[in-house]
């Protein structure tokens, strides 16, 4: 049992590690985006959030990200088109 | 393929030793283990993802939901066309008793589902590998193990994922309530329980279960796979039929089966007009299978090597759908061999080894 015991130990462990990246978007989506350079999905998703939080310019460059990597995405196209006009309307 | 495994004693009480106390507390540590663990997430708020479709704005959820929106649930399936009315009538009951939106309210549902979960696991796998002190031990770290996979997390702190914490909830309760209706027949056909008809209070508590399961979630559609499963290798097989014939369902398997083949049926119906908003539209039937295969194939890596734990997880660089097709299609077909092979030797050996003590507590 006394394997089970660690193994059970370590997962608590990473699980609590986990948890802290679920505390909010830009926690959990800034995790993404340092764990899957790759995804198209999780700069927009941050992205969002920076959007919904105020700052267009943040999430404007996140939309620019997942466009490279999908040019031809439409959530990110529209979004990033959303940031821009907040970006103009700001004094 | 191995014959099943029949216990003279017909079941769960292979070197049964009662109402052991110590299973209780068992129990108790497990709960306090995982509440700790989880306990954090009543203070999180809702995920931008899904979320918002599902509770913040949706128009059966919101505010205080009267009988017009209860009703609404039944066909209602939202913009990611999934039909799980029970699922809504829990985030429609959340609405009702903690206001809207109190997500940490709703966090605290998630918990207690995922919290009676853990408990039902640990219940199940005693009840399967018998009430034996090695057998408590080994079924406590096994439920621990599974309540604190750090791929649980996404399961529990996600708002959206109330489906499948209500899906495995009833699922469980459906699976328990099979092996006491099993056992019941069985000590009825030994003589050494009460005459029943063959539908008694534990099938219609099974079927109800199994039915919730699948209206809360329609992955819950291969519980009768899962029941038919436990007729031949669990604590009370049934005889009478050799070989494969011995896998053909019977006349009690009738009403899941016709309330899993109405969930698949109404799933395809609802994602052949443009489930997943649409999304799947845009990928061909290959590309989806392949991405359905791969997807076995990711959870199942990540069940033994759960770490780094992603949200988004991206098939390798340059491979083409038919490419990932093939991979999980192996990787799939390998398990599907391997428990087709051990499945019966699986649990009758833990029994088995259990009851004979060999298995050392510590």
């Amino acid at each position: 049992m006394i394997p089970a015991a660690v193994v059970a130990a370590l997962f608590v462990l990473l699980t609590s590690v986990r948890l802290a990246d679920w505390r909010d978007d830009f926690a959990l989506f800034g995790a993404e985006v340092r764990l899957s350079p790759r995804s198209k999905l999780a700069p927009l998703h941050l992205g969002a959030a920076y959007l919904d939080a105020g700052d267009p310019a943040a999430a404007l460059e996140l939309f620019e990200l997942s466009l490279s990597i999908d040019p031809g995405f439409d959530l990110a196209q529209r979004n990033a088109a959303r940031a821009r006009e907040q970006l103009r309307s700001l004094p | 393929m191995e014959p099943p495994v029949h216990f003279p004693d017909g079941g769960a009480g292979g070197g049964d030793v009662g109402r052991s106390p110590s299973r209780w507390g068992w129990l108790v540590l497990l709960v306090g283990i995982v509440a700790v663990l989880y306990g954090c997430t009543i203070g999180f708020g809702p995920i931008n993802l899904d979320a918002p479709v599902a509770i913040g704005r949706n128009p059966i959820v919101q505010g205080s939901p009267g009988p017009a929106e209860w009703a609404a649930a039944f066909t209602y399936v939202g913009p990611l066309n999934l039909w799980h009315p029970v699922t809504w009538w829990s985030h429609q009951l959340d609405s009702l008793c903690f206001g809207f939106p109190s997500w940490g309210a709703r966090h605290g549902v998630n918990l207690l589902l995922h919290l009676g979960a853990a408990a039902l696991v640990f219940v199940l796998l005693v009840d399967l590998v018998g009430r034996t002190r090695p057998g408590i031990c080994a079924s406590f770290f096994a439920s621990l193990l599974w309540a604190v996979h750090p791929q649980r997390v996404e399961t529990v702190a996600w708002l959206s994922c109330r489906k499948e914490l209500l899906a495995t909830f009833w699922t469980l309760v459906a699976v328990l309530a099979w092996l006491r209706f099993r056992r019941e027949g069985g000590e009825q056909e030994r003589g050494s329980g009460p005459a029943r008809a063959w539908v008694g209070r534990w099938w219609l508590a099974s079927t109800a279960c199994a039915t919730l399961a699948m209206a809360s979630h329609p992955v819950a559609v291969v519980l009768p796979a899962l029941l038919l499963a436990l007729d031949r290798y669990g604590p009370h097989p049934i005889g009478g039929r050799e070989g494969w014939l011995g896998w053909l369902p019977r006349r009690e398997h009738a009403v899941v089966l016709g309330a899993a083949a109405a969930t698949t049926l109404v799933t395809l119906w609802l994602h052949q007009r443009g489930g997943l908003s649409g999304l799947e539209a845009a990928h061909g039937p290959i590309e989806r299978l392949s991405r359905m295969l791969l997807g076995f194939w990711y959870y199942g890596s990540r069940l033994v090597w759960p770490w780094p734990c992603r949200l988004f997880e991206i098939p390798p660089a340059g491979l083409q759908p038919r490419q990932w097709m093939a991979l999980g299609g192996v990787a799939v077909t390998a398990v599907a061999v391997m428990v087709w092979k051990r499945a019966g030797r699986g649990i009758a050996g833990v029994r088995a080894h259990h009851r004979d003590g060999c298995l050392s507590p510590g």
